[in-house]
């Protein structure tokens, strides 16, 4: 349990679930935005909002997938972006879920033509997406490398200390 | 409280994200360059006003429901509708399945197969298919040759290749050109669409 404990401490495997959901979720906007309009369409298909809600939220998604990959790459508000991609992934699973059951078996739109998926590997990425910005949300505020965060938490600690010193002087 | 230095950083980083994104957006073809000409299957009104473009997938729920709708529509606008029919493959079956058709396309048969299929079951694999084509009165025997042999393979990822390079998205459908966002369960809002079509060739002289 301890050994678990310190595995998911470990700064590398921050990195590591860092670059894993920030190209994900570049990779799936970069589908979505130049065939928003379709995107829009499918969402609407799924009948599972109604219709001004399905438009919001197919006009929104892709633009927030896209912020939210690149602020979790650079390391940027890691916590507030993995807060907000368990929240996306949840209505992902929940959409997964009821294309399965209505025996919709590609999940057309996650990444576009280009990488066709199935509704159940979809889901299951929906999962392994969940749990990678869990432990990014409960260890976020400890050390990140190759983060923006990291980098000015560095130089308020630095300036911070300079002016202890040359107060204490 | 997040420093000055922080703060313009992330604002930059997402205006610089945002200007990326709208390039893409923009990269997206909303419109589509029709051929009035059939050069493919087509099905419906011998001089169309409006000429409907699908590109479905047999994998794909809203494709199957959607090729439902607009074979209704044909069948409402029978002097107005031609539905231009282009192979858009996108799951493993799916090739297969569309050259199951263009093998009973050569015994005339491409658009018995294509109800049989979109409009009762769409086959999981191989003996369903097979089951398929028996049902609408296929030669098997000539059927099976065909579609063993592969030779409609080239065909139907040269089609494939057509639509993407002509910036047609797949699973979608094109009224007049124009991409139709209207979902697949309102028959009322696509022959709504279709009626905003006929009015505005109308009003231009034929399918524009």
């Amino acid at each position: 349990m301890k050994k678990i404990a310190l595995i998911l401490q470990n700064s590398y495997l921050h990195l590591a679930l860092r670059l894993f959901l920030g190209a994900t979720f570049i990779a799936s906007a970069v589908a979505k935005l130049p065939m928003q309009e379709r995107f829009i369409d499918v969402v609407k298909d799924y009948h599972m909002l109604p219709d001004f809600l399905a438009y919001a939220y197919g006009s929104v998604l892709p633009w927030l997938e896209l912020l939210l990959g690149v602020y979790i790459l650079l390391g940027m508000m890691i916590k507030q972006s993995s807060f907000t991609i368990i929240l996306i992934g949840a209505t992902f699973m929940v959409a997964n879920i009821g294309a399965i059951a209505k025996g919709m078996e590609h999940c057309g739109t996650c990444f576009g033509e280009s990488f066709p998926l199935s509704a159940p590997a979809a889901l299951a990425l929906d999962f392994i997406i969940i749990i990678a910005a869990v432990v990014l949300l409960v260890h976020g505020h400890r050390m990140q490398r190759l983060s923006v965060d990291e980098f000015f938490k560095r130089r308020a600690a630095k300036v911070e200390s300079q002016t202890d010193c040359s107060g204490g002087n | 409280m997040q420093s000055k230095g922080y703060i313009l950083t992330v604002l930059i980083i997402t205006v610089v994200t945002l200007a990326v994104g709208t390039v893409l957006w923009h990269s997206g073809t909303q419109r589509l360059i029709i051929d009035k000409e059939c050069d493919g299957w087509c099905r419906g009104a011998e001089e169309p006003v409006v000429i409907i473009d699908a590109f479905p997938d047999f994998g794909c729920q809203l494709c199957v429901n959607k090729e439902n709708m607009i074979i209704q529509a044909l069948d409402i606008y029978p002097d107005e509708v031609r539905l231009d029919y282009h192979h858009y493959p996108y799951n493993d079956f799916s090739y297969t399945l569309a050259e199951a058709l263009e093998c009973a396309g050569e015994q005339d048969k491409f658009w018995e197969l294509h109800d049989k299929i979109y409009l009762e079951d769409v086959p999981d694999d191989m003996s369903e298919l097979l089951a398929a084509a028996e049902s609408v009165g296929l030669d098997m025997d000539l059927f099976n040759e065909s579609l063993d042999s592969g030779k409609f393979e080239d065909k139907v990822l040269a089609e494939r290749d057509q639509a993407i390079s002509d910036g047609a998205q797949a699973m979608s459908v094109y009224i007049n050109g124009n991409l139709y966002t209207g979902g697949s369960s309102s028959l009322d809002d696509f022959y709504g669409a279709i009626n905003e079509a006929l009015e505005k060739a109308g009003a231009a002289g034929g399918a524009q």
